[in-house]
């Protein structure tokens, strides 16, 4: 049975960088809103499989999965299609590719990183 | 007289006997052997190894004749290989053919003659081994076998002489083969090695990227923090970690480019400068460390039909040959130049080293003039290859006093005159 979430849950998907994972999870928690974190690919499908979030934010280098790949399998299922945002660090793809797959914006680490906070803040205030 | 007449095989005999190149070689000692033992078997003062050559007989053993060769028309030895065994002169001056041949009637006057004809394995006759006497004469049985028997000792020694030199050939052919496969191995490994550094440039900027996210993101966070909660310490503190950011983030982003096989992406338009900068962002503090000062000068504003990675990878060859160059003199500088000419602009990498000496074979594959393990001389050749790929050239400035690389590249035409032309 799909968990329905309210509006104020998001995932948000990180790779083996826990330190940044806190960050960025700790930013977004003092806007007030919840978020529910992994480092792994499979598990990070597991949950999209099981509840509709709002918001998912995936750095597309991720153990186990082409997270591109993951991007375009969920968007292209029947199920619930949750907002991505994608952030990348040095990747093969390039930015138009990202943002053909799907995803509705891109981030570029390091510097990215503060317009996606900024824009988190907006996202959660529409 | 009667002239030695020539074979009907004559061209045929020539080119079997030049194949030993024997003619006009130094004395060896298994062959004075063999004319020692026939002279002293048939008891003549004079034994020979006489090889007929085109118009002449030349000696490649001499017992007892002051002479290394004598013309091929006089010769008795031209007579004797018509025969297919001993061709025996009892008295030459009473022989009608040889009465008033000169070496009769002449030193080394010859009086008895006794020469069997040497057979090649394709059975052409070469020359004799040949005994001389100065008095009237013949051979006994035994003394004529015994002159067979040496005689065919001499193709065995000549023979074997040309399978040693076949050999010695081979051999020559196999170590210089064997050295062009140690190169090309040398070359695999050393791509191979660029190759996994391409990789492994690429695994450290992604290993380096996210630490830099987390010190970036702190730094943001304490930003952030009320001035009240701000010492002058921290606010200084900040700014620092914000400008090392930058300079890693740079480095990282030049690391990328480079470490992405390029080769069969399409050109596209690029800054010159940001070329330049981000090459130079690698290696900027090896080269400080070092007391190496690198300047720019000239115009880098253009614009490049290019693949950026690749163009980096000439750069950063020239730059680290310029580096290698440099080391050890007292003024170590290097500049790098910009200028534009027509339609294409000239990038020029010049340093202050001791110069290149023969540069005929500068841009050759496997040509270094470096040390063993600095290079095994395929950055110049690589280089070169890459810029006529982008239809330019990679070139040594030989009319400058220092060592000068220019490479020249083609400048797009500008937006408008393109506009114009697609109307």
């Amino acid at each position: 049975m799909r968990n329905k979430r309210s509006q104020y849950e998001f995932s948000a998907y990180f790779e083996d960088e826990i330190e940044l994972s806190d960050l960025i999870a700790g930013q977004v928690r003092e806007l007030g809103v919840n978020v529910e974190t992994t480092d792994t690919a499979e598990e990070a499908l597991e949950m999209m499989s099981t509840c509709d979030y709002v918001l998912v934010i995936s750095d597309i280098r991720l153990p186990g999965i082409d997270g591109l790949q993951m991007i375009k399998k969920v968007l292209d299922s029947n199920g619930h299609h949750p907002v991505f945002y994608v952030m990348s660090g040095f990747s093969d793809y390039s930015m138009e590719q990202i943002l053909e797959a799907g995803a509705r914006r891109f981030y570029e680490k390091p510097g990215g990183l503060i317009d996606l906070i900024n824009e988190l803040q907006n996202f959660f205030s529409e | 007289m009667k002239k030695a007449p020539i074979p009907a095989n004559e061209e045929e005999r020539l080119k079997d006997l030049f194949t030993y190149n024997v003619l006009d070689s130094a004395p060896e000692q298994s062959f004075d052997d063999i004319t020692d033992l026939a002279s002293h078997i048939c008891q003549t003062p004079i034994a020979l190894i006489s090889l007929i050559d085109n118009d002449r007989q030349w000696f490649k053993s001499n017992h007892g004749l002051d002479a290394a060769e004598s013309d091929r028309d006089v010769s008795f030895c031209g007579h004797a290989i018509h025969q297919n065994d001993i061709f025996e002169i009892k008295n030459a001056s009473t022989d009608t053919r040889f009465s008033d041949n000169p070496l009769v009637t002449d030193e080394p006057k010859i009086v008895f003659y006794a020469g069997y004809p040497l057979t090649s394995t394709k059975g052409y006759n070469l020359g004799t081994l040949c005994v001389i006497d100065h008095k009237p004469r013949e051979l006994t049985e035994s003394q004529k076998k015994a002159l067979r028997i040496l005689g065919r000792q001499v193709i065995g020694q000549l023979e074997l002489r040309r399978s040693n030199a076949n050999l010695i050939k081979v051999s020559k052919r196999i170590q210089e083969q064997s050295e062009k496969i140690e190169k090309q191995q040398e070359a695999f490994i050393e791509q191979a090695k660029m190759a996994s550094l391409g990789l492994m440039a690429g695994g450290i900027a992604h290993e380096i990227n996210n630490p830099m996210s987390v010190i970036h993101l702190a730094n943001m966070q304490i930003k952030l923090l009320p001035e009240s909660k701000k010492s002058e310490k921290i606010t200084d503190a900040t700014s620092k970690i914000d400008r090392t950011v930058e300079r890693i983030v740079k480095i990282i982003k030049s690391l990328r480019t480079i470490s992405r096989d390029a080769s069969h992406n399409p050109m596209s338009e690029a800054f010159l400068d940001k070329i330049v900068e981000d090459t130079l962002s690698i290696c900027r503090e090896k080269f400080k460390s070092r007391g190496v000062s690198v300047e720019k000068s000239g115009d880098f504003s253009t614009e490049i039909l290019c693949r950026e990675g690749e163009i980096s990878q000439i750069l950063l060859n020239l730059l680290a040959n310029a580096f290698d160059a440099v080391e050890n003199v007292p003024e170590p500088w290097i500049r790098i130049q910009a200028e534009q000419r027509d339609d294409e602009v000239v990038v020029s990498v010049i340093d202050s080293g001791e110069g290149i000496k023969d540069s005929s074979k500068l841009m050759d594959p496997f040509y270094t003039t470096k040390p063993v393990g600095k290079g095994i001389g395929l950055g110049l050749s690589i280089s070169k290859t890459i810029a006529k790929s982008h239809k330019g050239r990679l070139e040594l400035d030989k009319s400058s006093p220092y060592t000068k690389f220019d490479l020249a590249l083609k400048v797009p035409p500008l937006k408008d005159e393109k506009q114009k032309k697609s109307v």
